[in-house]
């Protein structure tokens, strides 16, 4: 690993930049994959590539009925789980062809007395790696600026909704909804607790100084800014789809995996009931008895998006 | 009166008319003889008559100036030259000769009105004087003249305002030197227009032998008065050194495009540019601390 300090232009002097700088530019880099990220999710309607994760919810139990007297709770069916499985998240993967080394293709930096350019493997270690780095991290600002998180609002700050449907909603029998007086009620009766919205996190453009780079005619010039985002968004690019040393980006959607989680986690909730044992006297011929969901939410299990560098 | 010969070819005709006329117009005829010569042939007349002459004659002599002296009879004449100017020779019977002395001394003047006039082998033929048996005439005194030329008039010397004057009257006023001239002092150049302004071409006193040489190619002289006169042709490259030059002298301008190199530089270093692969790119020298 070889992290260089390239060289910039300071006020006619040729200056090594401070990690600062470096950092700047790193920041850049993350910008420009935010403007076309790479590994991009979408939302679909079913199939998407990501896998499906479920929403379990208790239902009442079917109704039992008799001629002359109430079936016994023990006879009387139990409620049951519903389950609902959301596999709306797909992830596409682009193809990058990045401009090749010619040799003088990335920054300059200076290397015991002399100045060279910096080599692909150099560009990985002081500003490709370090930005996958931060847009594989689990915090959601600027930085991670084209990478995908979860959020319970369809509206968040610093992101950009990816689709106004949820791509997870966690529901429960609606308690409410059940009553004796309407044996033999609805099995299903959810509501939806909760919907999770897909979001992509805003780049932010943010000032850098341009470093040195060797031209055609083996001179240092300062790139030009489209030179050099244009360069710098083609290797991040292909770093987060190919990488081969451990900062290929990629995504999960289940309750557990490698990675870093992102944004909300979407907890499948359901009620714990034994059964809500209810009767209902319809007339003399006709005794009904059903058990509605009951019980308090629990959490059955909680789904990440996650973000992993491999 | 001639003289008569008779050949052995002549005829007796011719000896006899001859004869007659030896008698006749020669030997005059006896009858004729003075009476006081009582002599009757002619050795005996002759004889008598100088006796007579020299023992009874007195004659007189004249000078050039008139001046007479009578000799008398039996008198000497005495002929006397005058020491390195004349002398006599007496020499029988009668005869005196003058002749010059090997030495000769002419109190005034001389006047030779001869087409050639000789002084031993100095030779003068109307207004030229030369020597007859060489070329050279030698003058071991100072020998002045008003004006002095060469054969053919090429060359006068004379004196002109008081100065001497050498001038040649040569195609462009050519004068030959074919020796070493040595000039005590200045050389002078009054140049195209005679007036009070002069060049001079000096020397300080040399202390030793020193040589100035003029080179062979057409061009001025260069002084150290002149400015802005030496070109750049006139400098042999490669000889004007660090010396020559004054510090801090040497504008950006003077120094040509892509002519400065490494060596040029004080304590050296580089700075390469390097490929990705740490190939060398460009190296770029500068000058150290």
């Amino acid at each position: 690993m070889a992290v260089r300090s390239p060289l910039k232009n300071d006020s006619g002097n040729i200056k090594e930049m401070s990690s600062a700088e470096v950092n700047q530019i790193i920041d850049q880099i993350v910008y420009q994959y935010s403007l076309n990220p790479s590994v991009a999710l979408s939302v679909v309607n079913s199939g998407g590539s990501l896998g499906s994760i479920t929403d379990t919810r208790m239902q009442a139990g079917a109704m039992s009925t008799d001629v002359s007297a109430f079936p016994p709770e023990a006879t009387t069916a139990e409620p049951s789980v519903v389950t609902v499985t959301y596999d709306k998240v797909s992830e596409a993967r682009a193809s990058v062809s990045p401009t090749a080394d010619s040799g003088k293709t990335f920054p300059v930096f200076y290397n015991s007395g002399n100045i060279q350019a910096m080599s692909l493997q150099d560009v990985k270690d002081t500003f490709l790696h370090p930005a996958i780095n931060l847009l594989s991290a689990s915090t959601t600002t600027s930085q991670q600026g084209g990478t995908y998180h979860i959020n319970t609002s369809s509206s968040v700050g610093g992101s950009t909704l990816v689709s106004g449907t949820p791509i997870y909603q966690d529901s429960r029998a609606d308690t409410t909804l059940y009553t004796a007086g309407e044996i033999a009620e609805t099995l299903d009766q959810p509501t939806t607790i909760t919907s999770y919205y897909l979001h992509k996190v805003d780049g932010s453009n943010t000032a850098y100084t341009a470093p040195f780079y060797i031209n055609a005619t083996n001179d240092l010039q300062e790139f030009s800014p489209a030179t050099f985002t244009t360069l710098l968004q083609g290797w991040i690019r292909n770093i987060a789809v190919d990488s081969a040393e451990g900062y290929k980006l990629t995504y999960s959607l289940a309750a557990s995996g490698a990675g870093l989680t992102r944004g909300s986690g979407m907890g499948d909730t359901r009620l714990n009931g034994t059964g809500n044992y209810q009767t209902r006297y319809v007339d003399t011929d006709d005794y009904r008895a059903q058990e509605f969901p009951d019980g308090t939410p629990t959490t059955i299990a909680t789904y990440y998006l996650r973000i992993n560098k491999s | 009166m001639a003289v008569k010969f008779i050949n052995k070819t002549d005829t007796l005709e011719t000896f006899r008319s001859t004869f007659n006329e030896m008698c006749a117009d020669d030997f005059g005829d006896i009858a004729n003889l003075s009476g006081a010569i009582s002599a009757t042939d002619l050795v005996g007349a002759m004889n008598e008559t100088i006796s007579i002459a020299t023992s009874t004659a007195g004659w007189t002599i004249s000078d050039q100036t008139s001046t007479t002296q009578i000799i008398g009879g039996g008198d000497t004449l005495t002929v006397l030259g005058t020491a390195n100017q004349i002398q006599s020779v007496v020499s029988p019977q009668d005869t005196i000769t003058f002749s010059f002395p090997n030495d000769v001394t002419i109190p005034n003047s001389l006047t030779a009105l001869g087409t050639t006039n000789k002084f031993g082998t100095f030779e003068i033929v109307g207004n030229t004087i030369k020597s007859t048996d060489t070329n050279l005439l030698t003058c071991l005194d100072t020998f002045r003249a008003s004006e002095y030329e060469t054969g053919n008039g090429l060359l006068s010397i004379d004196e002109s305002s008081s100065i001497p004057r050498f001038t040649s009257s040569a195609t462009g006023k050519a004068l030959t030197f074919d020796a070493v001239p040595t000039f005590s002092g200045d050389v002078l150049f009054e140049g195209a227009t005679d007036n009070g302004f002069e060049t001079t071409v000096t020397v300080v006193d040399p202390t030793q032998d020193r040589t100035i040489t003029i080179p062979n190619i057409t061009g001025t002289v260069i002084t150290t008065g002149d400015t802005g006169t030496i070109t750049s042709t006139m400098i042999a490259p490669g000889t004007l050194t660090g010396g020559d030059i004054a510090d801090d002298s040497i504008g950006e301008s003077k120094i040509a495009d892509d002519a400065v190199g490494q060596d040029q530089l004080k304590s050296v270093v580089t700075l390469q540019i390097l490929n990705s692969s740490g190939g060398v790119l460009k190296t770029l020298y500068g000058a150290g601390a």
